[in-house]
């Protein structure tokens, strides 16, 4: 393909001359893949700490070997469960305090597990979000996703349905979150891209007809449902069960998973959409997938936790700058720095105040507000205008 | 790209067939003919408004003609998969913003997307040959956000390089490009169709359309005015009528080359210095 040019003499001295302006070469890009084992392992290896400290800390403080030894009695009971014998991890230290063993297992290991895998659901939700819409801005709370799914599981609990049993909840979050999705996608975008400004306020409108809706269904509540979308508005892993958690780890491991194999095509969308069609993409399949993605994401997620902001907007934009925008590195780091962030912010709800449970969500917006502040400034300064 | 085999070396690789399209009942394109074969070099010319986009886009298959019919190698736009497309022909469109700060090698290395399945070493000779095309070697580790606009253009042309499709569509490629890379780019292409290959270019430059392409296609208001060699479609007559601007058509008198220029009024005498203050500037002085 490539023509082989001959020069005249004169033009190759001229360039020899003059080499091409090699500007600083940045430490960063050098070894990308290195770069991003580190971030992985530096996230694993966090989180795992972070894990074990959390569960440790509260009203009944509970010994680090002490939980690894609760951990290995509890695993060498599974163990002998299924009938390997042979093997047993050696126990450290027993629990001392006669409740310490119930309040890891019944209440701390569930609300951690629930955090890890809530905060990886946001984080991949606002990842494959802000791909589809080409825009780092995007995030399902901010554009009212999480509002459409909060409205979607407040009618569950004010109508009393239950027909779904324990699903009955993640499913209408699921189809309020989906038809927010839509809504958002199909009003924001015009000329085949969406500008900073239509989405933020396509997600004002959003949000106000699921803030009336979820209005409306707390005025028609009984007070006890009152506290239960209460709740919801405010985001909390307070009271996670282990049956809240097997429902929501086979929906995010699932949103993972669906984000993973879209990877490819999130990168050439970022081209442009006729640019990424020219590659092959079939952009009309990727974007309802991906719709599809951030709903099931965001409303497994907001279903059992209510509405935990930012998670989405702040995770993502952080591991783009530590490996770069690449899809394929970007979703599962992006799950695990939000498993991370979501983590510490529920170990500071609930043991800032003592005898108090802070709402998960207000903390979550009382960094990413600024956050967010900071970000819009940036975009419009590097794009000179609402572009 | 490899030889023509004999029997297809005159098949149209691309063939718009009296295709017609309105936006909002604006006729945008009317009764449009045109057939690009191998080993041509197709430019398309004409002022702002002319359709020379929408024709690009109709023949890249963005747009459907609302009458008439596009046939890439003989089968109707319609049947094509966007992905076996994809690896027939690369368009280069005219603004290429790529939205998250990715380094100019992973944006030429998104050309290869249609080739699944090439070996690692052909990958990275695909990159660095087509990062080598558009002199961005030394860039490749840089993020997008922190070149200049030709750089951008450049990088965008690599990944078109890279997707390393006989068929080429390129909407005003030079547009941003300084003259050197100008005529690197349209040197590369020439070689391209000369090679077997062919391509169809979006020009605003008419002296580069002379020096480069095969055929010469002249819009105006949606229709074609001229299909021809250089020497034929550029008629002063026509040009000047086409762009409502006077404009002269010369040979080179050394090289031999077509020059399309501008006709201006003679150059206005240059207005008289304005008077210098005396005092001024001797209290400078």
């Amino acid at each position: 393909m490539t023509a082989l040019e001959t020069k005249p003499p004169a033009l190759q001295a001229l360039e020899a001359a003059a080499p091409h302006p090699t500007r600083r070469p940045n430490a960063r890009h050098r070894h990308p893949a290195a770069r991003r084992h580190l971030v992985a392992g530096g996230l694993l290896v966090a989180l795992v700490v972070l894990a074990i400290v959390s569960a440790g800390l509260g009203q009944l403080p509970v010994p680090v070997p002490e939980i690894a030894g609760s951990l290995a009695i509890h695993l060498n009971e599974v163990l002998a469960g299924v009938g390997i014998d042979w093997l047993r991890v050696p126990v450290l230290a027993t629990p001392q305090h006669p409740n310490a063993d119930a309040t890891l297992w019944a209440i701390r290991f569930p609300r951690i597990v629930m955090a890890i895998v809530v905060g990886a659901a946001l984080a991949v939700g606002g990842v494959v979000m802000q791909g589809i819409f080409r825009n780092p801005l995007a995030e399902p709370g901010v554009v009212g996703v999480s509002a459409g799914a909060a409205l979607g599981a407040s009618a569950v609990i004010v109508l009393g349905f239950t027909f779904l049993g324990t699903l009955t909840a993640p499913v209408f979050a699921f189809v309020g979150g989906l038809a927010a999705t839509f809504l958002v996608y199909f009003t924001a975008r015009s000329g085949r891209r969406t500008e900073v400004v239509t989405l933020m306020l396509t997600g004002i409108a959003v949000n106000a007809v699921a803030g009336a809706g979820i209005a409306f269904m707390t005025f028609a509540a009984t007070t006890q449902q009152r506290e239960q979308i209460v709740f919801w508005q405010l985001g909390s892993l307070n009271g996670s069960r282990w049956q809240d958690v097997w429902i929501v780890i086979p929906i995010t491991l699932a949103g993972i998973a669906g984000s993973m194999l879209l990877a490819r095509n999130l990168d050439l969308l970022a081209l442009g959409e006729r640019q990424a069609q020219h590659l092959g993409v079939p952009v009309e399949a990727t974007r309802i997938a991906a719709i599809v993605l951030i709903a099931v994401l965001t409303a497994g997620a907001v279903a059992l936790c209510g509405i935990v902001a930012f998670v989405g907007l702040v995770v993502p934009h952080l591991m783009r700058m530590a490996v770069g925008p690449g899809h394929r590195a970007l979703i599962p780091l992006s799950a695990l720095g939000g498993g991370l962030l979501l983590l510490a912010a529920d170990l500071v709800a609930r043991t800032a105040v003592p005898y108090a449970d802070l709402p998960l969500g207000m903390l979550t917006a009382l960094v990413g507000g600024p956050f967010f502040f900071w970000l819009i400034r940036r975009t419009r300064r590097r794009s000179g205008g609402w572009a | 790209m490899g030889a023509r085999s004999e029997g297809t070396a005159q098949a149209p690789r691309l063939e718009v067939l009296d295709a017609s399209l309105n936006f909002d009942a604006v006729p945008v394109l009317s009764g449009i003919r045109l057939t690009v074969s191998p080993g041509e070099l197709v430019a398309l010319v004409g002022p702002n408004g002319a359709g020379k986009s929408t024709l690009l886009h109709v023949l890249a298959g963005d747009l459907t003609p609302d009458t008439g019919h596009v046939e890439v190698d003989g089968r109707v736009m319609r049947s094509w998969r966007p992905a076996e497309l994809a690896q027939v022909r690369a368009v280069l469109t005219q603004a290429n913003e790529v939205s998250f700060s990715f380094s100019v090698a992973e944006v030429v290395a998104m050309g290869l997307a249609p080739w699944i399945g090439l070996s690692e070493h052909e990958e990275e000779a695909r990159i660095s040959a087509a990062l080598g095309d558009a002199e961005l070697s030394h860039l490749a580790a840089r993020r997008l956000p922190e070149l200049s606009g030709g750089e951008r253009a450049r990088v965008a042309y690599s990944r078109v390089r890279a997707q390393g499709c006989e068929i080429v569509l390129l909407d005003e490629p030079t547009a941003s490009l300084d003259i050197r890379h100008q005529e690197r780019l349209l040197g590369q292409l020439r070689s391209h169709a000369d090679a077997g290959g062919c391509a169809v270019i979006v020009l605003h430059d008419l002296n580069l359309a002379a020096a480069y392409a095969h055929r010469i296609v002249v819009l105006d208001g949606g229709r074609i005015r001229a299909d021809g060699p250089p020497a034929t479609a550029l008629d002063a007559a026509l040009l000047s009528d086409v762009y409502r601007h006077p404009i002269g058509v010369e040979r080179h008198p050394a090289s031999g080359a077509l020059l399309v220029h501008p006709v201006r009024r003679a150059a206005p005498a240059p207005p008289p210095s304005p008077p210098v203050p005396h005092q001024e500037s001797a209290a400078r002085a």
